[in-house]
């Protein structure tokens, strides 16, 4: 993780040198995964929405404003519009996910994939009632997955909710309730 | 904790305490970043690949449409189509002239495609990126490649 300041160093640096981007590729692609898999919950989809996230970052660098708030917000903010957007473009799938499971592979690669997706798929398994809370959250409106997920699976707190999705904390207060209420009907009427 | 452990106590004590899938042995980054920052490099690559030939069909435009005669390209051309070139020379204007234009046009291709197996449709998804330099890199090899071609053929013709 990189301080505030050297964020602020790195950004000023990024307009003259843009391949310094990776410096920010490095620090913050395992959360940004690691949260796009916590919502996907499919190896190969978050591998390209995480992919897509980090172009549009590259591509937008040099419009990213400085406010005093860690660039992972911003990186947040694009993961969750293109999480929505894969959702959005794939509507059907959305109700029954299931069919999803690992029907992309990508060709043309020499690292260690099949390992790699079966290490995660085992974590996934492991984790059995973050497995099962997160097939019910996805039966839920977006708005709610939204904060829900940022608030239980990536542990942030109201202000950092409110900064990452541009909504005031009431708002996201009020979604936390309701969406939790209704992530708990799912849930028990699940099985 | 199981499901029927989660309805019993708290619902949103036990969501704060849930544990998560720890996704930190992920090395496919690595990959995907030598793509991504490439895409400006493949471009730039792309432009270096087409410059003399896309020198030589801008000259040899402004000779035949524009009727402006340069001693620099009718030399050029001279040398170009000189069939007594040696071997070595003729295969360094091959490269330059369509090797390296078709090189531009498969890096810039690998910098904006990715493909996608679908096992469960059995169907081959090819996803194109719009990145404009990419694009416009491997539009200009390909005019390029073929404006060569065809001077080839005319040339053999004659």
């Amino acid at each position: 993780m990189l301080t505030l300041d050297e964020e602020k160093q790195l950004l000023e640096k990024i307009k003259e040198n843009p391949e310094l981007f990776g410096k920010i590729f490095d620090a913050y692609y395992k959360p940004m995964f690691n949260y796009i898999f916590h919502r996907i919950a499919d190896y190969d989809i978050s591998r390209d929405v995480a992919a897509d996230t980090f172009l549009k970052a590259y591509l937008n660098i040099n419009s990213f404003t400085w406010k005093n708030v860690s660039i992972i917000t911003w990186l947040y903010r694009i993961a969750t519009n293109e999480i929505n957007y894969y959702y959005r473009k794939n509507s059907v799938t959305k109700l029954s996910l299931d069919l999803l499971g690992s029907q992309a592979s990508i060709l043309f690669e020499f690292d260690d994939y099949q390992t790699e997706k079966q290490l995660i798929e085992e974590e996934l398994r492991l984790n059995e009632d973050f497995d099962r809370v997160q097939r019910s959250l996805r039966k839920l409106n977006i708005k709610y997955q939204e904060v829900l997920s940022l608030r239980f699976f990536e542990k942030k707190s109201l202000k950092e909710i409110s900064e990452i999705l541009d909504k005031k904390e009431g708002t996201i207060k009020s979604l936390l309730s309701r969406g939790l209420d209704k992530l708990k009907i799912e849930f028990n009427s699940a099985t | 904790m199981n499901k029927k452990g989660i309805m019993e106590n708290n619902f949103e004590d036990k969501m704060e305490n849930l544990n998560t899938p720890n996704t930190d042995f992920v090395k496919h980054q690595e990959i995907l970043k030598i793509g991504m920052m490439n895409a400006r490099k493949s471009a730039r690559i792309g432009i270096v690949f087409i410059l003399i030939p896309m020198l030589l069909i801008v000259l040899a435009y402004l000779k035949i449409k524009l009727l402006i005669h340069w001693d620099f390209f009718n030399r050029l051309q001279q040398f170009v189509s000189n069939q007594n070139q040696s071997s070595v020379l003729s295969w360094v204007l091959h490269i330059i002239f369509i090797g390296l234009p078709i090189l531009a046009i498969i890096i810039n291709l690998l910098a904006i495609t990715h493909f996608y197996v679908d096992k469960l449709n059995k169907e081959l998804t090819i996803t194109i990126r719009y990145r404009f330099k990419n694009l416009i890199v491997l539009l200009i090899s390909a005019v390029l490649v073929v404006l060569v071609f065809m001077y080839v053929l005319l040339l053999n013709k004659v």
